[in-house]
């Protein structure tokens, strides 16, 4: 049997001149070195190994290695025992401390172990450890016991390495994809990404923007944003209360107190359904029906819509005709028009002359920038601009979403044969609203038909 | 249990609906196979981008602009062809030609990822191409039946609408996406009476979703794993049904068992998306108009074939060789098969909308509301 480049040979030790006996397998290799040793014995049936010097017997107890190459490696490794080094030597680990590991982890696969070692769960279980200790707010179902563990978990979650899992458990997440989402929409933290979600918003900028606000829902900022747009000026109960005037039946005539009861009607939209509360950040002016009959007598914006009576404590709605108009200009130079004929200005025109017969003065047309390149009487638009306002969308904005925006602002009148599906479909406003404002109408034979203005 | 979303890029209910039929039997779990233009729209970019032969580039370029900006392939191509022929050319013409064919291939690259943005946009593919896999979702490629360069030699229309799939093992569930009227088919509500008639189509309402645009990659994962255990009891369910359904053809069975198993989950038709915040979080971007539901039920063999002739999916003479081969091999296509089927949740008000002849020569009513004072 060889050894390295020693020969190593069974034997029994019958006489020496001299026999001693060495603690350390570390001298006795050094010892067989320095005196060239060529040959290992190993004695009495591998109790003991020992090398001849002059007639000397130099010998070491073999303490269950089958060499002493093996017990000098097991020994600068720092393995304990015989038993532990070919035991993590069987399954290619030459370190104690890496076999050590792998016990408290339960596993026996050294690829296992470099792969959780690659992925940095050796180094990184401690840094967990003592971030939890930090952190005791974090919550996790299961703390791993050990790297592997860790391992297993993180990857059970979906987490590519411990870089991957710290980084988002220091957010406070412990799935990946979740982690992932959350980054995607700019959430740094698990309850920021919660909450937002919860409450309807898809982007962090817009959820701390509104909870800066003090808005605690997306559908609560887009009512807030909705009521802001027409009278920013005025408290958000004085602009419910302008937008519930817009909407009341024409010419006829409310008493103060209907109208009080009207508003607080209007009012449950902006209220906490669990607390019954206004939400925090509606400011409100018109507390009570005292408040409400100055507000009617003596804001200017409530005159687009009626006039209060102070005598008799009522309001009187405007006729139709006194409301100010938008048209939809495409909708209306399109009317009647065959696919296969160009929109006309024309359209405009009668529709503009019928609206001033009828007696509507604040007219304004707003049409999409393309219309001018599509109209078969380019020529006549001189003409309609010396009758009404003609407005052009902004440019990358579609007039549709133009047009809309006029009305939240104004609470004006809108002529369209539009539906706005789709805007009704990702637009609450629209879908609750739009149809308060918007008048049908019919162009046929050069004359022009609207119901509701019979 | 398989679902199989079988749809054309010329079918005539080519719209998004075919992208959320994927994500939602994905998201619900159910292994996904994709059969139709998904094949070429998946793999198209790395398909087209491999194409390195300048006059392959330019067929493609005129594949992709189809009507539009034709002059430009035009004159690209007789720049081209000029040059080509020029046997020894000058080192201005050598110039040139390189700065024809750079300009060319820039034009390649700029249609080919525009004509994939706008198909992702339109089918979804972007969100789902991450997720193809054996197991989960695939790609089922159609036989050869056109010129397209892009198209491989797989399965014949008239096999998979006999069910005739590899992995036979696995029930394959049509998931149908149709715009036509459902009294067209015949439909019923499986609570109906007239169910139990197997030339009818019945069939519930069992699963609303929110509307899905706005969904990412990343977030389709999320939800397939927020919705794991809730879904897995659903699957359950429908693959008993199917399982039923499909081995007792001709029969009640699997209505019977769709009463009795299927049925209530109509009443809670909403809670297995609520299982997910983040499907949650987009109902409040949609009103209801946006939201999607899936309909599970049993229809005729023939008529579902009907769905894809009338949907331009499959060809009379595919359509009418089906019905040859139901009349050879009678009774075996005679009954019903289950299938799903998505919809866009239409309510009372949309409906009515729908209905408004807004632009009728005749009539035009006012729809203007307010609010009464009486």
């Amino acid at each position: 049997m060889k050894n390295g480049n020693k020969h190593f040979v069974k034997a029994s030790l019958l006489q020496a001149s001299t026999v001693i006996e060495l603690e350390d397998i570390l001298d006795f290799c050094r010892y067989a070195e320095q005196h060239a040793s060529k040959e290992f014995f190993s004695l009495s049936n591998n109790s003991h190994f020992a090398i001849l010097n002059n007639g000397m017997a130099i010998q070491i107890p073999s303490n269950g290695y089958q060499c002493p190459e093996d017990y000098k490696k097991s020994v600068q490794s720092g393995f304990p025992s015989a038993t532990d080094y070919y035991k993590a030597s069987g399954t290619g680990i030459t370190k104690f401390e890496e076999y050590e590991l792998i016990q408290k982890c339960g596993i026996n696969d050294k690829h296992l172990f470099d792969e959780i070692q690659k992925q940095g769960f050796l180094e990184g279980f401690e840094k967990y450890n003592e971030y939890l200790k930090q952190e005791e707010s974090i919550k996790t179902d299961v703390t791993p016991s050990n790297p592997y563990k860790l391992y297993l978990h993180s990857r059970e979650n979906g987490f590519k390495n411990f870089k991957h899992f710290f980084e988002a458990l220091q957010g406070g997440f412990t799935n990946a994809k979740e982690h992932t989402v959350a980054q995607e929409k700019g959430f740094e933290n698990l309850a920021d990404y919660k909450e937002g979600i919860e409450n309807g918003f898809l982007e962090a900028k817009v959820y701390h923007y509104a909870k800066g606000l003090g808005v605690k829902t997306f559908q609560q900022l887009l009512q807030k944003d909705n009521l802001e747009l027409a009278y920013p000026e005025l408290t958000h109960d004085q602009n419910v209360c302008l937008f519930l005037l817009s909407k009341l039946e024409q010419g006829k005539k409310a008493s103060v107190n209907k109208l009080n009861s009207l508003l607080n009607e209007s009012l449950e939209e902006y209220k906490d359904t669990e607390t019954k509360k206004l939400f925090s950040w509606f400011t409100t002016a018109l507390g009570s029906k005292k408040k409400l009959a100055p507000f009617l007598q003596h804001n200017e914006n409530v005159r687009k819509f009626g006039t209060y009576d102070a005598d008799g404590e009522f309001f009187e709605v405007n006729a139709i005709k006194d409301r100010s108009v938008v048209i939809d200009g495409s909708n209306v130079a399109h009317n009647s028009v065959k696919s296969s004929e160009k929109p006309s200005i024309g359209n405009l025109i009668l529709m503009v002359k019928y609206l001033k017969k009828v007696g509507f003065s604040d007219i304004l047309i707003i049409a999409d920038a393309s219309l001018r390149h599509k109209l078969s009487d380019l020529n006549r638009l001189e003409e309609l601009s010396k009758i009404a306002k003609y407005e052009i969308a902004p440019a990358a904005t579609s007039a549709d979403k133009f047009i809309i925006s006029y009305v939240k602002s104004k609470h004006c009148l809108l002529i369209s044969n539009d539906t706005f599906k789709e805007h009704k479909v990702v637009d609450t406003w629209t879908a609750m609203n739009i149809d308060y404002y918007r008048l049908t109408f019919m162009i046929t034979d050069g004359e022009v038909f609207m119901p509701d203005l019979k | 249990m398989r679902l199989i979303i079988y749809q054309l890029g010329s079918s005539i209910n080519a719209n998004d609906g075919y992208a959320y039929s994927i994500q939602l039997s994905y998201i619900l779990g159910f292994t996904t196979v994709s059969i139709g233009h998904s094949e070429y729209v998946y793999n198209f970019y790395d398909n087209a981008v491999t194409i390195v032969d300048i006059s392959e580039r330019l067929k493609t370029l005129r594949f992709l602009l189809k009507n539009r900006n034709l002059e430009l392939v035009d004159e690209a191509e007789s720049g081209f062809k000029y040059f080509k022929k020029l046997k020894n050319k000058s080192s201005q013409q050598i110039v040139a030609s390189k700065q024809l064919e750079n300009r060319i291939n820039e034009l390649f690259l700029f249609y080919i990822e525009d004509f994939y943005d706008q198909m992702s946009e339109k089918f979804g593919y972007k969100i789902m191409k991450e997720y193809i896999n054996p197991d989960d979702f695939y790609i089922y490629e159609l036989t050869k039946t056109d010129t397209s360069d892009f198209e491989q030699m797989e399965l014949l229309p008239e096999d998979i609408l006999q069910r005739l799939l590899p992995d036979q093992d696995k029930h394959s569930l049509f998931f149908l996406n149709t715009s036509l009227e459902f009294d067209y088919f015949h439909f019923v509500d499986s609570e109906n009476n007239e169910a139990e008639q197997v030339h009818n189509f019945y069939g519930s309402n069992l699963l609303n979703f929110p509307n899905l645009s706005l969904m990412t990659s990343s977030e389709v994962a999320l939800i397939r794993e927020d919705l794991k255990i809730g879904s897995l009891k659903f699957r359950e369910k429908i693959n008993e049904w199917a399982t039923i359904c499909y081995d007792n053809p001709n029969s009640n069975l699997g209505l019977e068992y769709f009463r009795e198993n299927l049925l209530p989950l109509q009443e809670s038709a909403d809670d297995l998306a609520r299982q997910s915040p983040t499907l949650n979080s987009f109902s409040g971007y949609t009103n209801r108009k946006g939201r999607l539901s899936i309909l599970f039920g049993e229809a005729p063999i023939d008529t579902i074939w009907k769905i894809y002739l009338d949907t331009e999916t499959i060809s009379q003479e595919i359509f009418d060789k089906l019905l040859e081969i139901k009349k050879e091999q009678a009774p075996k296509f005679d009954g019903r098969w289950p299938v799903a089927v998505i919809k866009a949740i239409e309510d009372k008000e949309v409906l009515e909308e729908e209905n408004e002849d807004i632009n009728s020569e005749t009539a035009i009513k006012s729809v203007r509301k307010s609010i009464s004072l009486d």
